[in-house]
């Protein structure tokens, strides 16, 4: 394993304090969870929606943390049960679902900007397109045609548009072929469909779970299972939403997902991007190996995190007395870096080109810069039915789930997970 | 959960302004309110006016959002009730009364409270926060109205134009809670102005503040808020179970029995 890789570096523009500041928890997660002044339910930051992860896919030739790995299940147990956001950890493979994504690159100073630009520019554009069918009844999702055309062949993804997980039904299918319906108890009840309560009901449930295995053996179209599934959806309680739609299949070309629906209003849509450059920006240190952090040597993984939050908000890190909003400090030991670059890509993206940007943000370290770490984070939709895997995902008064991925000069990383109060731990 | 529900907005003589109120509400993510027209019986004898149809009032309504459903609008009448002869209309078979989707009391003594909770035929008995509570909270009459499926109501607009208000308001809601322990409690604004509306979230934290749990709090801004509706309409029903819909052209027929969540004493 590597050394530290931090070895060198000295602090720019004065020594650290003795002391360690007090941290001042709350202001950048206040802002990144509650609600706006009118109530609305997604902070700034969050913008589209995405199914949460189903299958892992595994990561090739990456080198793990062997500190961080041990210290995964007590960080994220204890963490993630005492409050939402949860700790470190770095597991094997890469649990995704489509998302809303944000790298950083912090760098140091000199390495020119225009140079790395255009490289990340062109690797980050082709993150896949996504497509935004309106007025879609769910029994199409569960007809045989689209089963064999879509489901069974590569990865599906769906997930309702515009639909509030705690307020109206939602439906999502996962690309294990699942079809989970989020329906609240009126619709349950016309619906004549085998669900569960939701986890998250309390004493009068008002929130039922169906879920449909398209994949199924008995499946088949002429099973009782099918023809009562299709029933329910077509005739006792019709169900239309207006969906979002991917599809992975690499590999054999067939029908698109534009012609299949071509009936429907369907558009084709791109992730939105947007480039910024910050400058003279306080960096925490971090050494890859010290996942709470050295007293003045470098920073715990939960200050990174908090300090990560502020930044992704524009949260301003200078304690000004006249600041009302905030009296957020980056933690320290921290470094002055000229030039940042953060990346912000919106949309209904696909664990699968997630994969393929992370291995490009890699290459990043291949030639020698004076950056040490850089982060991806990508949030989950708060309107999702799912989070990890299967795992329920309830929106409370914040639904977010997210991941965060810390790399390192020498490809050692960080994953960081966090949750909201309606959602079962992370793997 | 349910979708938010306001169900206090009063509904005053201009037009404009309650188009605004419904704009705000529906921008903030509610996706039903109630227009309330209260009655005084303090003042000179009023009659029971037909509710004016929201969709007469309003052509367009505005869209909830995050979602692409429009916002239900419905009506309710409050009665400021403080003599008893005043309940005599709740039981009279008055066929206006009968229009309207919700019916509350703001019951003034201790007697017309106890009178309201325990027989007359209301969705909501409305908790006085302007000023301090001349009586005080028992728990007979209080348990009997949550075991008939009648919510209590709690205004927070008057919180945010006066702070002596503020501070009735939560005491007032305090020494309800201590009695009926965060059970069926609805709490809406009487927002005059787009200003003085909050947010769901916002509002359900503010029943925190009143000493409700997380889950109750957020209750009574949806659950609560979808009962006390499906409580008034099993008003124009027959106990709850069986209601006719008059078809177009067809002679009257009578539906089947709907599902469980239309029962008088709302389980929901």
């Amino acid at each position: 394993m590597a050394a530290a890789p931090c070895h060198g570096y000295r602090p720019q523009g004065g020594a650290p304090l003795r002391a360690p500041l007090p941290r001042m928890r709350t202001a950048a997660r206040q802002r990144a969870e509650a609600s706006s002044p009118h109530g609305f339910f997604a902070p700034p930051a969050l913008v589209s929606r995405a199914v949460g992860d189903v299958r892992g896919v595994p990561l090739p030739h990456w080198r793990r943390c062997p500190a961080a790995r041990g210290a995964r299940r007590g960080d994220v147990g204890a963490a993630a049960l005492a409050a939402p956001p949860a700790g470190a950890a770095a597991p094997a493979g890469l649990r995704a679902g489509p998302r809303a994504g944000r790298a950083l690159a912090a760098r140091g100073a000199g390495a020119g900007p225009r140079l790395q630009l255009p490289l990340l520019k062109s690797t980050i554009a082709d993150v896949g397109q996504y497509y935004l069918v309106r007025n879609l009844s769910v029994h199409e999702l569960v007809a045989h045609e689209f089963i064999d055309a879509f489901v069974k062949k590569g990865s599906c993804y769906a997930l309702t548009y515009n639909t509030k997980i705690d307020q109206d039904n939602t439906a999502a299918l996962l690309p294990n072929g699942k079809l989970i319906l989020s329906v609240d108890k009126d619709t349950y009840e016309e619906l004549g469909l085998q669900g569960r309560p939701s986890q998250y009901s309390g004493k009068k449930v008002m929130r039922y779970i169906v879920t449909v295995d398209l994949t199924d053996s008995g499946f088949h179209p002429d099973s009782k299972k099918h023809n009562r599934v299709l029933w329910a959806l077509k005739e006792k309680k019709p169900l239309e939403f207006d969906f979002l739609l991917a599809w992975y299949n690499p590999g054999a070309e067939g029908s698109t997902l534009m012609s299949y629906f071509s009936k429907n209003q369907i558009q084709a849509l791109k992730p939105k991007i947007t480039f910024s450059t910050l400058r003279d920006l306080e960096c925490p240190v971090l050494q890859s190996n010290e996942l709470q952090g050295k007293p003045d040597e470098s920073c715990s993984t939960e200050e990174l995190f908090e300090w990560l939050g502020a930044v992704l908000n524009q949260v301003s890190l200078n304690n000004k007395s006249s600041s009302f909003l905030s009296t957020y400090c980056c933690p320290q030991p921290n470094t002055m870096v000229e030039k940042a670059f953060l990346c912000t890509i919106t949309g209904f993206i696909i664990p699968e080109k997630i994969i393929q940007l992370l291995e490009q943000l890699c290459c990043y370290f291949g030639e020698p810069k004076l950056a040490y770490w850089l982060t991806l984070t990508v949030h989950g939709f708060a309107d999702s039915p799912v989070s990890w895997r299967e795992s329920e995902h309830g929106f409370h008064k914040g639904g977010e789930n997210l991941y965060n991925f810390v790399i390192f000069r020498n490809l050692d990383y960080w994953l960081q997970m966090a949750v909201g109060t309606n959602d079962d731990c992370p793997p | 959960m349910a979708g938010f529900a306001d169900l206090n907005l009063p509904q005053g003589p201009d037009k404009k302004s309650l188009q605004s109120l419904l704009e705000a509400a529906a921008h903030l993510g509610y996706s039903a309110v109630a227009l309330n027209h209260v009655i005084d019986f303090k003042e000179k004898k009023q009659e029971i006016v037909k509710p004016v149809s929201p969709l007469e009032l309003f052509p367009s309504l505005p869209i909830v959002q995050g979602t692409s459903k429009r916002i239900k609008v419905l009506t309710r009448l409050t009665l400021v009730v403080s003599d008893p002869s005043h309940c005599n209309l709740l039981r009279s078979t008055s066929a206006n009364i009968r229009l309207y989707d919700i019916i509350a009391v703001f019951p003034k003594t201790e007697k017309l409270f106890h009178i309201a909770c325990t027989t007359l035929d209301v969705d909501l008995v409305c908790i006085n926060v302007t000023e301090k509570l001349p009586f005080y909270f028992r728990r007979p009459p209080v348990n009997m109205a949550i075991d008939r499926g009648i919510f209590f109501e709690l205004l927070y607009a008057p919180a945010i134009k006066d702070s002596t208000m503020r501070r009735y308001t939560i005491s007032n809601a305090i020494s309800l809670m201590q009695i009926c322990k965060g059970k069926n409690i609805v709490i809406s604004s009487a927002a005059e102005r787009p200003l003085e509306l909050r947010g769901p979230y916002d509002v359900s934290n503010l029943g925190l503040l009143f000493g409700l749990s997380e889950s109750e709090a957020k209750a009574a801004v949806s659950t609560n808020c979808r009962a006390t509706i499906l409580h008034g309409e099993t008003r124009k029903t027959a106990c709850g179970v069986v209601y006719t819909v008059k078809k177009p052209r067809k002679v009257e027929e009578e539906e089947t029995p709907l599902p469980a969540c239309k029962k008088v004493k709302t389980q929901a």
